[in-house]
């Protein structure tokens, strides 16, 4: 079955593509917690902070529209802030389309929006530019527990495995006349899961046997560790700080 | 009830930050000391979390044109224990949040407090204290993580909503009804879904099931659970429900005044129930219900609640146990 | 383990089910060093269980001695992949690691081998399987003969005396069986073939052991047995139309 993967672009080649994975993450990290605390009225930053991830995208050949149409998936969270508008109470307010809103609460809608926004797409470029294995080395360099880094490989490993039998359950289903209208059809569904979770279940008693088979005992040995250049060292020592120097002055 | 970023605060995400890492770090550990005689746990904890992702991609109808989807986390509670469950969701949110950007980076500390550590481990809490009501066997397992699973989704949703108040982000008046209500009707999905799953894999997979939970209906030959436990659990069902109720509901209650201080009011007679009337009793800790220092005037009155729950518990149970102390014992 | 000596020796091997269903009744054989040996029976006839009994994954009763080392019945030793290794019938089951090189590595870096060694190991593998340069590819981005020809290379690295595959053509198109084949004529160690597919069995093994109901129901030259359609009928062994083709015929 075909899947949209999210690391579609990690075999490019590109001076983004060849950092090391860990300076990828901290600069990526920080640039979200940068932006998550940047007050909304600072528009300038979030601008600046835009063009940072434009010039990236650029500059690792990453399609913008593919960024910007897969970024755009978190926009309809904002609307439950949305919904929240006339209630901010108190302070003083703007006319928008006939509507009396309060300023405040505007403000905080277009902060979730940009930061939301923004967010995503530096973690679509993140995984963009970053092979799959290579980051989960990159959080062992950073020190993520290894057993963790285990359980994500081989999860992320069966994923597709198992939404594969997923669909293929549902589609059973829904050729044998499934149609959900209410509620109390849940229970179908939880036909279906527990079927799939016996399934999961099996699946990972014959991978546990096959994992025997070749010398496990507990713990997946470690490729060889990443080796940090001095252009990744430099890239975080530039990044982070100009990134906080905009939060700090662009006002 | 995945929250990107932006919609937390940032101090509110470093607090829920370090709480879901130390309880992620306490699972861990526990995983890796049985190790060495559970290797098995490797792969098992990686499908249940890849099953896990898979079956919230299916949907059921809630009504009103609207859909809910599974959480999962108390079934996996009840299928491999609450700190395995923990890893599992965490695992689900880690790789939602890093390979599909569905739940921000910022607030992955937040959303797996949320659907974890209080979806997973509380909600097994909750399980556990409804067991002790029922009797063992399968019906018994069924049933109360049929029941722990609605608590779960509500609590973790009603998280949601005080997070995004004490960020700004919503008032508290629009999320916490929103939210608590639409997950309180999808919580019976989520409850009926996994009563489902788990007779599904009692009846495949018996060895998968704890083993109090194995005995079929049609074999329940034990006496009742002993009174004793009964009483506790009951007194454990009453306490959680009075502090549910006060934490969140205390907020919404009317702030009109009762029958009583109405008629004072209208009589004018309340003067003299005291000469400063924001502060009716110089030595009160809770004065008016709030909690002096918390601006936010729904947390505070749900701390309120809660810190008053809690000292009447106590209280009574203090009182109860010295007046049940017998001759003999002293 | 020199050429003639018994590789593989189980006499009087039982095994049953939790919910008690027998898989093995009394099951004996031998298997000399450097034979290859096909595993024929209808389904049900306790084959895949074999296979995982040798392997050490599940303890039956009877005595079971493997390789240099022996198990018996206390199974003391952990199964142990230079000895015996074996190709499942899924490929996604032992394809675990994120890229094709970290599962090709997985045995020999469990073997405390060093790293240059792995990487040299694992370059020969794939080598043998026809997919060298296959190592920084992720494994489920690839088709179905590929992921088969990796599960047999993560194997091999392990190099084992003995190896056994559970169906290994199985939902394979003809070119990515005949690259199967040409693989396992290559190996020069001990082959436990278990197949429905005695089309391909013949062009690699020169035994058959023909499997019913958990026990052994006929033994010999794979050629002289297949001529025998009314004993392979009798155990719902199937073979086509057509007279069953000869070794050397391609």
């Amino acid at each position: 079955m075909e899947h949209s993967f999210i690391d579609r672009y990690s075999s490019l080649q590109s001076p983004v593509h060849d950092l090391d994975a860990r300076a990828k993450t901290i600069a990526a990290v920080s640039f979200c917690i940068v932006v998550v605390t940047t007050p909304p009225h600072q528009l300038l930053a979030f601008v600046i902070y835009a063009g940072f991830l434009v010039w990236i995208g650029a500059l690792a050949r990453i399609p913008l529209a593919y960024v910007l149409k897969r970024a755009a998936l978190v926009l309809p969270f904002s609307a439950m802030v949305a919904l929240g508008l006339p209630f901010f109470g108190g302070g003083p307010k703007t006319m928008i389309l006939g509507l009396e809103l309060s300023t405040r609460g505007l403000w905080v809608l277009a902060g979730a929006a940009m930061k939301s926004f923004l967010g995503a797409a530096m973690l679509i470029l993140l995984m963009s530019t970053t092979h799959f294995s290579s980051l989960l080395a990159g959080l062992r360099g950073l020190h993520v527990p290894a057993l963790f880094i285990d359980l994500l490989a081989l999860t992320y490993r069966y994923l597709f495995v198992l939404i594969d039998e997923t669909m293929r359950l549902k589609r059973a289903a829904v050729a044998r006349g499934y149609r959900p209208r209410w509620l109390p059809q849940a229970v179908i569904i939880g036909r279906l899961i527990g079927s799939l979770f016996v399934r999961s279940y099996e699946r990972a008693e014959r991978v546990y046997g096959a994992m025997v088979l070749r010398g496990y005992t507990g713990l997946i040995p470690a490729a060889a560790p990443l080796r940090f250049h001095t252009t990744d060292g430099l890239v975080i020592a530039a990044f982070v700080p100009l990134i906080i120097a905009v939060r700090i002055l662009a006002r | 009830m995945h929250i990107p970023d932006g919609f937390v605060s940032g101090s509110i995400n470093a607090v829920t930050a370090l709480g879901s890492a130390g309880t992620i770090g306490v699972s861990l550990w526990q995983v890796r000391r049985s190790l060495e005689k559970q290797a098995f746990k490797i792969p098992l904890l990686a499908t249940t979390a890849a099953f896990v992702f898979a079956a919230q991609m299916l949907n059921f109808p809630i009504g009103g044109g609207t859909s809910g989807h599974f959480l999962g986390a108390v079934t996996a509670a009840a299928l491999l224990g609450p700190f395995d469950a923990c890893i599992v969701m965490t695992l689900v949110l880690v790789i939602q949040g890093l390979f599909f950007a569905d739940g921000g980076i910022t607030a992955l500390g937040t959303n797996i407090l949320n659907m974890g550590v209080i979806g997973g481990i509380g909600g097994y809490l909750v399980m556990r204290g409804f067991r002790s009501f029922l009797p063992t066997g399968r019906p018994g397992y069924v049933l109360s993580a049929a029941v722990a699973s609605w608590v779960s989704v509500v609590l973790a949703s009603s998280a949601c909503a005080l997070e995004l108040a004490l960020s700004g982000t919503s008032p508290l008046k629009i999320a916490l009804p929103a939210m608590a209500g639409t997950h309180a009707i999808i919580g019976i999905g989520e409850a009926l879904i996994a009563a489902a799953v788990l007779t599904a894999v009692a009846v495949a997979r018996p060895d998968i099931i704890p083993e109090w939970a194995r005995i079929k209906p049609a074999q329940l030959t034990q006496a009742p659970v002993v009174r004793r436990r009964r009483v506790w659990a009951l007194v454990a069902g009453g306490a959680i429900t009075a502090l549910i109720l006060a934490v969140f509901l205390s907020p919404f209650a009317s702030t009109a005044p009762d029958g009583l201080e109405r008629v004072a009011e209208d009589r004018h007679f309340i003067e003299n129930a005291a000469p400063d009337k924001s502060r009716p009793w110089k030595w009160s800790l809770f004065p008016d219900y709030s909690v002096g220092r918390i601006k936010h005037e729904g947390v505070s009155t749900g701390t309120a609640g809660f810190i008053g729950t809690i000292i009447i518990f106590g209280a009574g149970f203090a009182l109860i146990k010295l007046i049940n102390r017998r001759p003999d014992e002293e | 383990m020199s050429k003639g000596d018994l590789a593989i020796e189980v006499a009087g091997l039982q095994y049953a089910y939790h919910d008690g269903t027998k898989a093995l009744r009394n099951f004996s054989l031998g298997v000399r060093a450097g034979e290859s040996v096909c595993i024929a029976g209808p389904n049900g006839a306790g084959k895949s269980t074999l296979l995982l009994c040798l392997a050490g994954l599940l303890t039956g009763t009877g005595r079971i001695h493997v390789g240099a080392r022996g198990f018996s019945d206390s199974r003391a030793d952990a199964p142990n992949p230079a000895v015996f290794g074996l190709v499942f019938q899924d490929p996604d089951d032992q394809l675990f690691c994120p890229t094709v090189g970290e599962d090709v590595a997985f045995g020999p870096r469990n073997q405390h081998r060093s790293e240059e060694e792995v990487q040299k190991l694992v370059g020969e593998s794939l080598a043998a399987v026809g997919l060298a340069g296959y190592q920084s590819r992720s494994g489920h981005h690839l088709s179905e003969g590929e992921k088969k020809r990796i599960a047999i290379a993560a194997v091999l690295a392990c190099q084992p005396e003995i190896i056994a595959l559970d169906e290994p053509w199985a939902s394979l198109d003809g070119r990515a069986a005949h690259a199967v084949t040409g693989i396992l004529e290559k190996f020069t160690g001990t082959k436990l073939v278990v197949t429905q597919d005695l089309y391909h069995a013949v062009l690699v093994c020169d035994r058959l052991v023909m499997m019913d109901e958990g026990s052994v129901v006929a033994d010999g030259p794979i050629v002289d047995l297949l001529a025998d359609s009314a004993l392979l009928e009798e155990h719902g062994i199937g073979f086509g139309t057509g007279a069953p083709p000869t070794k050397g015929s391609q």
